[in-house]
């Protein structure tokens, strides 16, 4: 199966969904997308960090310097209660989005 | 708001910039990649060379990531800012609430002050400042008659010399010549008189107005014989046609003629400053051009395109120079004025608005003077909590926000108060000013002044906000700390010792003004009118010439008037005159004695007053020699004058005029002023209090017969009382004639001093404003020190220093800064009154007695000013102040 685009929007609600279990720095929200996705997504590491620093300015994450697991100094982030909020929203929106062009695409099919 | 995690992190240090957080985010985002494949099993170098692979383009990412930091941290800013602002505001509302006595003083200070500024401005804007509401309404320029050596520099134009002016001038577009009279109109309920213009045919295109409805003149309306016509204001159409559109074609009578309205002027028009009802076509008399003498018209022009006034003026001069040479016996001396119209309109009111204006700037001053005052009182008080939350970490331009805020809301309170104080003041003014003033009816509280205000409030923030705010940056932590605050206050009483005696000046300043105006009032008052003004009603009677076409139905119809009006109960004596002292009426001429001709180059004129038999009686005006008119005197009989002792002086210096005769004009006809001096009568300040009685020659309405002239009723009850008596007969004897101008003699007395009085008043009230407001500020900062001072007071006392000893030095060290202060007021008080001499009567501008009595009254409210706290000082218990607060 080929890699999939990563459209924006969906890049951000998957980050509020990587940080909503615990605070995490830019590298392990990396991982952890990808090790769930099973690769699924064609996504540069780097795409992450703009997504992070414009959820932050929105006031969904924020962050704070601490040191990783392996002693290196790294920028964690946490999800904020207005992060948590969006994710519920965004999560809802994407049920119904998904659920809508499933109903349309079953239906073309019959 | 961001919570405490983001504070605490700046705390801990300078704020890293976005980009150098960003490239240590990527870094460690690579090394934990790398730490990762090299854990798999990978070469260093392959690891780093793969992790940057999958990582994609670095310095796009952070660009990207940059801008984003970059806009989120001046969002955040603006919001930080904001809220504190609005912490700062919310603390410093408490903080005024806490201490209402300091908030209200100084509120209302502030009110008053912009309040006032803003009323002056209106005031001032409407009258002075404002264009005129004629379109291109700089170019349209006054135009008098000038004859300076005869002591006439401004006068009425004669027909021929406006004809000939509106052939020649090449500079001028148009020129409009007009007459403004009273006419009486009938038809419409009862008779009434409104003001009305017969105008050139110039007329539109120097005021660049078309009628709104209708039409205007046409050129053959001017032509003699022409079919009546009129145009009428906005006004009179609402108000007595109703204000529908078939008011065209109807007709008004006037002065007892049926014309046709063809026109209605758009609202408010009113040319050039008063308004008029009626604009009807003005026909040149056929004889107008050998009416060289007669001045009568006001004119008015407009200049040519690309002309100047300058270019104007030279032609003008140039045409009346040669008129001179063609026409030496009636032009001789006689040149031409103008100016702009609207200097010429609002020439009489500038000196005052501008005196004005002044006293409102000191006042403002004084106003934020004071205010700062009182704030930099308060800012002392709690210099202590200043330092404590210096301490504490906050930084200076949040301390100097905070010191600002509550200064923010006084000035924004103020401001929005000041609001209704200008709108009330403008009413007032409206109402309270004396006539004769332009345009004050169109005098509104408007948006420029608000702007105004605006900007006075701004400024006047800055200036009160400053002071404390600047002790702020400069503050000593250490020694507020130490001091447990309040200490400091030593340290600045030089800033409030100067701010008293700034205030001190600026109110004796206004004082001395006011002294001055108040003085020259009196004075003006107290002058000898020549006249009993008391118990007296006046009136005026104006014959419309249709119905009264000859001499002898005039002189039938007032005999008849004043015999019925003499026969009313409580009317002691009946007259008439033409002319009446004081309403700015008049009638002069040139005359002959005993028919000697009148060398050229020689001016021997004099007022004629056209007066019924029992006019000097009415007047109670004395005879100082000869007699007065009798009924011996009438039509047909022979021709008398008295003449005021004036013109005895001028024309006959050390003889008798008695016997001589006098003739004016030099056409002959039945109703020429003339004959022979039987009397001389007192004199009479006709002309203005303030000036010197000129010469008058009287003669009698019997043999002289006017249309106009005022009815004065001497009465043994309240004047007003007959005054339903009176209506009764006019409308008896005629129905369709308006009687109008019904007030008293001394009405007209006190209109003629209503400039004066209007200075008086409003200067006086800044004035004794101003003083209230010196003398708080100087409470203010007094009661201060000394509550500063409490425990050094106290020891001093328990020392043994006696109570008169810590009071003396108080109020001394108050009335130190007042005295000064005061010296600096007197001078420029001295400096504005030698500005305004022409607003003077009988004062010298440094009138030592004003001077003196304003410093007094000043200084009498200083002295109270200091004694309150003094006597604070020695009120409290010693022992009590020693052991500690």
């Amino acid at each position: 199966m080929a890699a999939l685009d990563l459209f924006q929007g969906t890049l951000d609600l998957l980050v509020l969904k990587a940080l909503s279990w615990e605070p995490a720095h830019g590298y392990a929200v990396a991982t952890w997308i990808r090790e769930r996705s099973g690769d699924a997504f064609l996504v540069e590491e780097g795409a992450l960090y703009p997504a992070l620093h414009r959820l932050e300015r929105r006031g969904a994450i924020e962050s704070e310097w601490g040191l990783s697991e392996n002693n290196r100094r790294a920028k964690y982030y946490r999800l904020t209660t207005r992060g948590r909020a969006l994710l519920r929203a965004e999560a809802s929106h994407w049920d119904r989005y998904v659920g809508a062009v499933g109903r349309i695409l079953r239906a073309a099919e019959r | 708001m961001v919570p405490g995690f983001r504070r605490l992190f700046r705390l801990s240090g300078r704020e890293p910039g976005p980009a150098e957080d960003i490239a240590a985010e990527f870094e460690a985002h690579l090394q934990m990649k790398a730490d990762a494949l090299i854990r798999a099993g990978r070469s260093p170098d392959e690891a780093w060379r793969e992790a940057e692979a999958r990582f994609g383009p670095l310095e796009r990412f952070a660009l990207e990531c940059g801008r984003i930091d970059r806009t989120e941290r001046r969002e955040r800013r603006l919001r930080e800012w904001w809220s504190g602002l609005l912490q700062d505001l919310r603390l410093a509302g408490r903080g005024l609430l806490r201490s209402p006595g300091f908030t209200v003083t100084a509120v209302l200070v502030l009110a008053l002050g912009i309040g006032l500024n803003a009323t002056v401005f209106s005031v001032l804007r409407g009258v002075v400042l404002r264009p005129l509401a004629l379109p291109g309404s700089d170019r349209v320029l006054a135009l008098h008659s000038s004859n300076p050596a005869a002591g006439w520099p401004e006068f009425s134009v004669s027909p021929a010399d406006f004809l000939d002016w509106s052939r020649e001038i090449r500079s001028l577009r148009a020129m409009v010549a007009w007459v403004s009279y009273d006419a009486a109109a009938t038809g419409l309920g009862p008779a009434e008189q409104v003001p009305a213009s017969a105008v050139t045919s110039g007329f539109t295109e120097v005021t660049g107005v078309r009628p709104a409805l209708g039409r205007p003149f046409v050129e053959a309306e001017f032509a003699p014989g022409a079919p009546r016509v009129v145009i009428i204001s906005h006004e009179a159409w609402v108000t007595r046609f109703g204000g529908t559109a078939d008011v065209l074609g109807k007709s008004w009578i006037l002065d007892g003629e049926n014309r046709e309205i063809v026109g209605v002027m758009p609202p408010g028009f009113v040319f050039p400053a008063a308004r008029s009802d009626a604009w009807l076509p003005f026909q040149m008399p056929p004889d107008a051009m050998s009416q060289r003498g007669a001045h009568y018209l006001t004119v008015a022009a407009r200049l040519a395109d690309g002309a100047t006034l300058e270019q104007a003026h030279t032609e003008l001069v140039t045409l009346a120079a040669r008129l001179e040479r063609d026409f030496p016996r009636s032009n001789s001396g006689w040149t031409v004025l103008l100016r702009p119209l609207h200097e010429e309109v609002v020439r009489e009111a500038r000196p005052t608005l501008l005196l004005l204006m002044n006293g409102v700037w000191l006042l403002l001053l004084l106003a934020s003077a004071n205010v700062a005052n009182l704030v930099l009182v308060r800012a002392a008080g709690r210099s202590g909590e200043v330092a404590v939350r210096s301490a504490l970490g906050a930084g200076r331009s949040r301390l100097v926000r905070h010191a600002l805020s509550e200064v923010m809301v006084l000035v924004a309170v103020g401001a929005a108060l000041a609001l209704p104080v200008a709108l009330l003041g403008t009413d007032l003014i409206r109402r309270l000013a004396p006539p004769g003033v332009p345009r004050i009816d169109e005098v509104r509280l408007d948006s420029v002044a608000l702007f105004f205000t605006l900007g006075v409030t701004a400024l006047s923030a800055v200036l009160v906000g400053i002071v404390p705010a600047r002790r702020i940056l400069r503050a000593d932590l250490r020694r507020a700390l130490a001091g447990s605050g309040g200490r400091s206050v030593g340290q600045h009483r030089a800033l409030h010792r100067w701010l008293v005696a700034a205030e001190t000046a600026l109110a004796l300043a206004l004082l001395a003004v006011a002294g001055v105006l108040l003085k020259s009032k009196t004075r003006l008052e107290a002058v000898d009118p020549g006249l009993d003004p008391s118990s007296t009603l006046v009136a005026s009677v104006s014959l419309p010439d249709k119905r009264y076409p000859t001499s002898e139905s005039i002189v039938r119809f007032q005999g008849e008037l004043l015999a019925q009006a003499e026969a009313l109960p409580g009317v002691e004596s009946a007259s008439l005159i033409f002319g009446l002292p004081l309403s700015g009426f008049g009638w002069s001429g040139s005359f002959t004695i005993d028919s000697v001709p009148v060398p050229d180059g020689v001016r021997q004129s004099a007022q004629v007053r056209v007066v019924s038999g029992k006019y000097f009686t009415t007047q109670r005006i004395p005879v100082l020699e000869g007699r007065r008119f009798t009924t011996e005197d009438r039509r047909g009989s022979r021709r008398v004058v008295v003449v005021s002792a004036a013109a005895a002086r001028h024309f006959w210096p050390g003889a008798t005029p008695i016997g001589r005769y006098l003739r004016f004009g030099v056409r002959p006809s039945d109703d020429r002023p003339e004959g022979e001096i039987v009397g001389i009568v007192g004199d009479v300040r006709e002309h203005g209090l303030d000036q010197e009685p000129r010469p008058i020659a009287y003669v009698l309405a019997d043999q002289v017969a006017v249309d106009e002239v005022a009815l004065l009723l001497r009465t043994s009850v309240a004047p007003v009382s007959v005054a339903p008596g009176l209506r009764r007969i006019v409308s008896a004897l005629d129905p369709e004639l308006p009687l109008s101008g019904i007030r008293t003699m001394e009405d007209v007395l006190r209109d003629a001093t209503a400039p004066q009085r209007f200075r008086v008043w409003l200067m006086g009230f800044f004035a004794l404003l101003a003083v209230a407001l010196a003398g708080l500020g100087m409470y203010a900062v007094l009661s201060h020190i000394v509550s500063q001072r409490t425990r050094e007071m106290g020891l001093r006392r328990a020392l043994g220093a006696s109570d008169r000893q810590v009071r003396g030095e108080v109020i001394r060290s108050g009335m130190r800064d007042a005295a000064l202060g005061a010296t600096v007021g007197l001078g420029i008080g001295w400096l504005i009154t030698r500005k305004m001499s022409d607003l003077l009567f009988q004062v010298t501008p440094g009138d030592p007695v004003v001077l003196a009595g304003s410093a007094a009254l000043f200084l009498g409210v200083a002295l109270l000013a200091c004694w309150v706290p003094a006597r604070r000082a020695t009120r409290a218990d010693p022992g009590l102040v020693l052991r500690g607060e």
